[in-house]
């Protein structure tokens, strides 16, 4: 990421506003991190942007709002919100539809009380996961160690089929529970022997609606048939 | 001075004329080779936008600086034991270490207090926020005051408002102002600019410095 690439996207005044996407941040913070002019800089916007709030907040004209009941009374807030419960409402429909079509399809039937854990592991160069099948009506919670912290998780299960990938399973609104750990719920009948992945996206409560989640990447698990 | 010392002498300054890439390569080179002074020049090169990205993500100064200060010391220790596959991209690595530091330190608080190697401690030990934290609100509004009244039009202070307080991109800021992307460039620079020359003339923030 060059210079005129950081001026001419706004790319500071954007970082700080949590509105790159997830490409742009990554590189962005490996350039400043070893550039100290670059860093400077992001520090004297950061400086520049506080001490405009603190100017704003303090300002006694009447005509001009607040910060506070600015961000209350402008009509993107009001969009965003809207656009919040849109998506919250798409999710659940999503959601419960996938339920339904869990419960009524071949694959998981009059689930069982029950079910296993299995901790996903994402060591680099260590021994790829492993599962094995299990055509009970139980579940298998995968557990996954988001390694970066967010206010919420999403994740999507995905069969590989050579390059063809099939997503199963979309969870959202996931948050760390026992030791930090992500549960994903799964119906084992879906898990039949093959290749899958997990793929995690984060982000925090406060980011602005049209902020893509950052991408976690996949952590891959085999399922092998039972012996 | 020995010539190690001399080597270990990489302040900014002296840092101008290399890239990154080859100062980077230059601290790992004599970290590996012993020399403390190249450990404590890695931290104050690295260490304070490492802690800035860190706030950043997590919201918690405080955590940020544990992690930072551990992130650093996981890099020394690996800088000495000359493991580090590509030290080049130093910058890169601590800030992966410092992201899973991140997730770990949540899931984890004890693993943390697993250190061995006291002396990695004393090298990366600076419990000290970023300075810029020190500016006080006085100071920040009696610097933007002295910036809005030396703008000259008030078209370039709608800019700055526009851009850091509602927070609109840059497009619509030009069409709605009817500026050219250059014009907008331009006072986006001089204000930052003009703003870090107030700080610094006041003697608040001598560290500061916009890239041209």
């Amino acid at each position: 990421m060059d210079r005129q690439y950081i001026r001419d996207n706004q790319i500071v005044e954007r970082y700080l506003q949590g509105r790159l996407t997830a490409d742009e941040e990554t590189a962005f913070e490996e350039a400043y991190i070893g550039d100290p002019d670059l860093f400077q800089e992001l520090k004297t916007a950061d400086s520049l942007r506080r001490g405009l709030e603190l100017h704003e907040a303090d300002s006694s004209d009447p005509q001009r709002t607040s910060s506070t009941s600015r961000g209350a009374a402008a009509p993107r807030y009001a969009l965003a919100a809207s656009l919040v419960a849109g998506v919250a409402l798409a999710s659940s429909a999503y959601l419960f539809t996938e339920n339904r079509a869990l419960r009524g399809g071949a694959v998981a039937m009059d689930v069982a009380p029950g079910g296993r854990v299995v901790p996903l592991l994402t060591v680099r160069g260590g021994a790829p996961n492993q599962v094995e099948a299990a055509a009970t009506n139980d579940w298998t919670v995968l557990l996954l160690d988001p390694f970066v912290p967010y206010d919420r998780y999403s994740a999507v299960l995905v069969r590989r089929d050579g390059s063809e990938a099939a997503g199963l399973l979309s969870v959202d609104g996931l948050t760390p529970s026992y030791e930090g750990q992500l549960a994903v719920v799964v119906p084992s009948r879906l898990l039949t022997p093959g290749s899958y992945e997990v793929v995690l996206s984060g982000r925090m409560r406060d980011w602005p609606e049209q902020r893509a989640s950052d991408d976690l990447g996949p952590t891959a698990f085999t399922v092998t048939a039972t012996p | 001075m020995s010539s190690r010392s001399r080597e270990a002498r990489l302040d900014v300054d002296d840092q101008s004329e290399q890239s990154e890439h080859e100062i980077a390569a230059d601290l790992a080179r004599q970290i590996g080779q012993g020399v403390r002074a190249a450990e404590q020049a890695l931290v104050a090169r690295y260490g304070p936008p490492l802690h800035f990205m860190l706030k950043q993500r997590t919201r918690d100064s405080e955590l940020a600086l544990d992690v930072r200060q551990e992130a650093l010391r996981i890099v020394i220790e690996k800088l000495r034991a000359r493991t580090l596959e590509q030290p080049e991209r130093l910058g890169g690595y601590l800030r992966g270490v410092a992201l899973k530091l991140c997730g770990a330190q949540r899931r984890k608080e004890s693993r943390r207090a697993t250190t061995t190697d006291s002396d990695a401690i004393d090298a990366v030990a600076d419990e000290r926020a970023d300075p810029a934290e020190d500016l006080s609100d006085e100071q920040l509004r009696h610097a933007v005051r002295e910036l809005l009244a030396e703008l000259s039009t008030p078209r370039d202070r709608d800019i700055l408002t526009r851009v850091y307080l509602l927070e609109e991109d840059k497009d619509t800021i030009c069409t709605a102002l009817g500026v050219d992307s250059l014009h907008f460039n331009r006072v986006l620079f001089r204000a930052k600019q003009r703003f870090r020359e107030v700080l610094v003339r006041s003697g608040q923030h001598g560290e500061l410095r916009v890239v041209r």
